[in-house]
């Protein structure tokens, strides 16, 4: 099963964080890529780059930390559900919250955006830990649950 | 034409921006326009109109202008009065948002999103995505108009790191970006109109 895994990656750290998660990823099997992966600079190679792996994706995993998530990801992420009403094959969407600022407020949504928060828990779930993604994306693929 | 009005809605000044943009549309002629802070549905309790009359922010008048729940959105969303005062329940649900403003854009032939803000608004860049999907779909949509006259996030002049590249594409390949909205609405009117392809 294919997974696109996006997330903040601005900075050397932050893509080394994303590409951890790519790699746990694929040591479960799945066919993991994410944004470290690409290599386009301008707006509209970088756009046809990512939504190219969007479109050939199962399931995406998103994550959801930063005081908002970041608007790019935010794009992938409605572009990555339109995706979803064309092909009914697709899986869903996968949330990983691990904001401090967030989780005290995972009572209350997370303190994510309305739209967003909706948008994920329509065709996925938001989870706080790796372990539970995992889970989620598994089932997935073993057709054990749908979104 | 259905227009979905995307953009920051969360502080005084931009909700009246969006409305302002909504109105801009109205007048425009043959444009319908979705500003969602304008259709958060209301359960109003029976002593509504007695308790805006109490509070002082209503008269019988002001009453018989315009429906209760249309007043009551108003007072809301200027915050003349608080949810508190009429014993509404909290806000709306992340459900019911996604739900309401995803129907107005799957049916929306255009989209005129807002992207000013230290970086686009992750709802409205969400949205943004959704309409470029659709698109694909469906040859009627006619596409995105973006305005952006944020000094933070213009190549030039500006002093911030841009645009998000991804948005940035999407917005080339979906849309135009204009800096005005006299500008926004010119082009929303010739796509009325039929007249100019997609972006």
């Amino acid at each position: 099963m294919k997974v696109f895994v996006i997330g903040p990656a601005f900075t050397p750290h932050a893509r080394e964080f994303l590409s951890s998660h790519i790699r746990r990823l694929r040591e479960h099997g799945f066919d993991a890529t994410g944004a470290p992966d690409l290599l386009a600079t301008t707006p509209q190679a970088l756009f046809v780059e990512k939504e190219t792996a969007l479109r050939k994706a199962d399931a995406l995993l998103v994550i959801l930390d930063g005081a908002q998530i970041d608007d790019g990801i935010a794009c992938q992420l409605g572009l990555f559900y339109g995706f979803m009403l064309q092909d009914p094959t697709k899986k869903g969407i996968v949330g990983l919250l691990s904001d401090e600022r967030g989780l005290r407020k995972s009572a209350h949504g997370f303190g994510l955006n309305l739209f967003i928060r909706g948008l994920i828990e329509a065709c996925g779930k938001i989870h706080t830990h790796i372990e539970d993604v995992l889970h989620q994306l598994e089932a997935w693929r073993d057709n054990s649950a749908t979104p | 034409m259905k227009v979905y009005c995307a953009g920051p809605l969360f502080t005084l000044c931009e909700r009246e921006y969006m409305s302002r943009c909504g109105q801009a549309l109205r007048d425009a002629g043959g444009i319908e326009p979705f500003v969602p802070h304008e259709n958060i549905k209301l359960r109003l309790p029976v002593n509504t109109a007695d308790r805006l009359l109490a509070l002082g922010v209503a008269t019988p008048e002001t009453l018989a202008e315009q429906s209760l729940e249309d007043l009551v959105r108003r007072l809301l969303q200027t915050r003349t009065i608080t949810r508190e005062d009429l014993n509404l329940p909290p806000g709306t649900e992340a459900k019911q948002v996604f739900e309401r403003d995803v129907e107005a854009i799957v049916t929306a032939d255009a989209v005129l999103a807002v992207i000013n803000g230290p970086e686009v608004d992750d709802g409205t860049a969400c949205e943004i995505g959704i309409f470029a999907a659709l698109m694909e779909i469906d040859p009627t949509k006619k596409g995105v108009v973006a305005i952006h006259d944020d000094w933070r996030t213009l190549d030039w002049p500006g002093e911030g790191k841009g645009l998000n590249p991804f948005v940035h594409g999407c917005l080339l390949k979906s849309g135009v970006i204009v800096r005005r909205l006299e500008n926004a609405i010119a082009i929303l009117e010739s796509w009325r109109d039929g007249k100019g392809a997609r972006a």
